[in-house]
């Protein structure tokens, strides 16, 4: 017996973020840790839609029959931001991205689609691609370690500008962090309240709070520098940081960190973190350029 | 900052495995790894069911228009249910109890299993124990290459032996939950589902389990002490996906306790990536 189906599976553009953020925010938002990275990026967006039209983010979800599959960001650099999506819903996605002429310079989302999404564009532009950094999200909801009495957890001031910007360097370095302004980085945290200390009783780490969604916000930042290194002081302003942020309504902390890097994964399950699941940045040679990244590509 | 609501959430029970299946199971399959135990657990019962027309289990799926989450009860009041947000798990909740239904084990994403066990747990005066969890693996495409000279072996009765002693040593080390792992190998012989890297000789193994619409786990992956540390956990793990990509599957799934920092390794080097963390939650009742 024949079984025919037609996707009826059709690419939608929201010309206004308000439109996103009403129908498609509140699909993101069902599972908010995971789309953290576009729910966190929709009031910038709205905020900052006055720009110059060529500039503007493109928002879409793919979807069917009004039911929302998937959901997807071009940004102005050109960076792919995208939701869990089947292969089926990125045939579409793609194949709307190039009717519309959207370049795409890198896809960041879910490992599997983030990659299965940039290997399409690949074959389909003749373009190379390099599968980059995976980022493993951990959720926390229930604190399984306390953090000694002997320290605190403590707002960061202006105060602390002088030591806090070397660790925020060191962060930056360590993590391979994105932005290399690490004084611009310190100060909106601060600013914002969002910057915290472990103070034992002098301050021997930080972690900061980032990204709020409905239910929960980042802990990210956390850092020790390397002296104060294999006592506990990471594990105790990540618990700190938690515990002050459920006393104060929040439902859920979620925590990014490098699948790879065992250290800090232990420190995160330690406190009580579940793996949620990975996020993955892939980048897209240009079209033009030989395709230097052919050899990585073929062997990714 | 959002408002959610979700006015029109209800649960919705279906009569049986193949019409839940109907409501629910292309549903779920678009998050085939995440729920590839309830889509496992779901094709054996609607396999039993074709078969003697009866089915004890219960099925629910939380629908606000569409479906949003999914559950059954299946064997002593355990509950396999999908991710399903905040918001949803007041309404599951409050929908069981109304069918009259209790449950003693709930097994899901790790924090849909506490936030429901929690909710469980406070309206019946319960306590709410998580319990042992698995963090989930997809492996869509293998990044590694099988070393020269070796090769992949379905298990026959010849190598039942071996099987047998490798599984005894896997469920001593990790602590599998199983009370007769020979049975298990010879079980898995038969079916042609366990299978041994030789490099001439047979030096590591792993099985086929639950397939799913599009893809399959592989389970008791396990290399003998003396043999470690020689890549052979990797090649067999690179050999079973590879075969089983090749013969159409769009990926394969693994499982390893979280603070298995070898087997996290493992998979990673051989190209899977994180997919989720399954917890298992209990409810002990007041006094028990």
């Amino acid at each position: 017996m024949y079984v025919v189906q037609f996707s009826t599976m059709k690419l939608v553009e929201y010309s206004d973020p308000r439109a996103f953020d009403q129908r498609v925010g509140r699909w993101l938002v069902l599972r908010e840790a995971e789309n953290h990275f576009i729910i966190g990026m929709i009031p910038e967006i709205i905020a900052g839609w006055t720009g110059a039209s060529n500039a503007r983010p493109r928002l879409f979800a793919i979807e069917d029959n009004g039911t929302i599959n998937a959901a997807a960001m071009r940004l102005g650099n050109g960076n792919l931001l995208i939701t869990w999506a089947t292969p089926e819903a990125l045939d579409v996605l793609i194949n709307g991205l190039a009717e519309l002429n959207c370049v795409v310079t890198s896809v960041f989302g879910p490992g599997h689609v983030s990659g299965l999404c940039a290997r399409k564009i690949a074959e389909r532009t003749g373009r190379a691609f390099e599968v980059g950094r995976a980022e493993r999200i951990f959720q926390l909801a229930r604190l399984t370690y306390s953090p000694p009495d002997s320290g605190r957890l403590e707002v960061a001031t202006v105060a602390d500008q002088g030591f806090l910007l070397p660790w925020v360097e060191g962060f930056i370095k360590e993590a391979e962090y994105e932005t290399k302004r690490a004084a611009e980085v310190m100060q909106a945290l601060i600013a914002s309240r969002r910057m915290y200390l472990w103070k034992n009783p002098m301050p021997v780490s930080m972690a900061a709070w980032v990204c709020p969604t409905p239910h929960g916000g980042c802990i990210n930042f956390v850092y020790t520098p390397e002296e104060y290194r294999g006592k506990g002081h990471g594990t105790a302003v990540v618990a700190g940081l938690a515990r002050h942020l459920f006393a104060n309504g929040t439902r859920f902390c979620f925590i990014l960190t490098d699948p790879a890097d065992h250290r800090t994964n232990h420190i995160y399950q330690k406190v009580g973190a579940r793996t949620l699941c990975e996020l993955l940045r892939c980048t897209l040679a240009p079209a033009q350029t030989p395709s230097r990244l052919a050899a990585q590509s073929s062997s990714n | 900052m959002y408002v959610i609501e979700f006015p029109s959430l209800r649960l919705v029970e279906s009569k049986d495995p193949i019409s839940f299946a109907a409501v629910a199971e292309a549903w779920m399959t678009q998050r085939e790894a995440e729920n590839h135990v309830i889509l496992s657990v779901l094709s054996g019962l609607v396999a039993g069911y074709r078969g003697t027309g009866a089915c004890t289990s219960r099925f629910f799926t939380l629908q606000d228009g569409n479906v949003v989450a999914a559950a059954l009860i299946a064997g002593p009041r355990m509950v396999h249910i999908t991710w399903a947000a905040l918001e949803m798990v007041d309404p599951i909740v409050s929908g069981l109890q109304n069918c009259g239904y209790s449950i003693s084990q709930i097994h899901g994403p790790g924090h849909v299993a506490f936030f429901l066990g929690r909710a469980w747990a406070e309206r019946t005066r319960a306590t709410a124990r998580v319990g042992n969890s698995q963090r989930v693996y997809q492996l869509a495409r293998v990044r590694h290459e099988l070393p020269e000279g070796g090769r992949l072996v379905a298990a026959g009765e010849g190598e039942l032996a071996v099987a047998k002693d490798w599984m005894r040593e896997l469920v001593g080390e990790t602590g599998y939950p199983c009370e007769d792992p020979a049975e298990l190998a010879r079980r898995h012989v038969t079916d042609g589902q366990l299978h041994l890297w030789h490099q001439p000789g047979p030096v590591a193994m792993g099985a086929y389990v639950e397939p799913t619409p599009n893809g399959i786990s592989i389970e008791h992956v396990y290399v003998p002490r003396s043999l470690r540390r020689k890549g052979h956990g990797k090649a067999v793990i690179a050999a079973m996906a590879g075969r089983m990509l090749a013969a159409g599957k769009r990926f394969c799934f693994l499982r390893a306790d979280p603070d298995d920092w070898t087997a996290d390794r493992l998979f990673q080097a051989v190209g899977a990536r994180t997919i989720c963390e399954y917890a298992q939650c209990s409810i002990v009742p007041a006094g028990g």
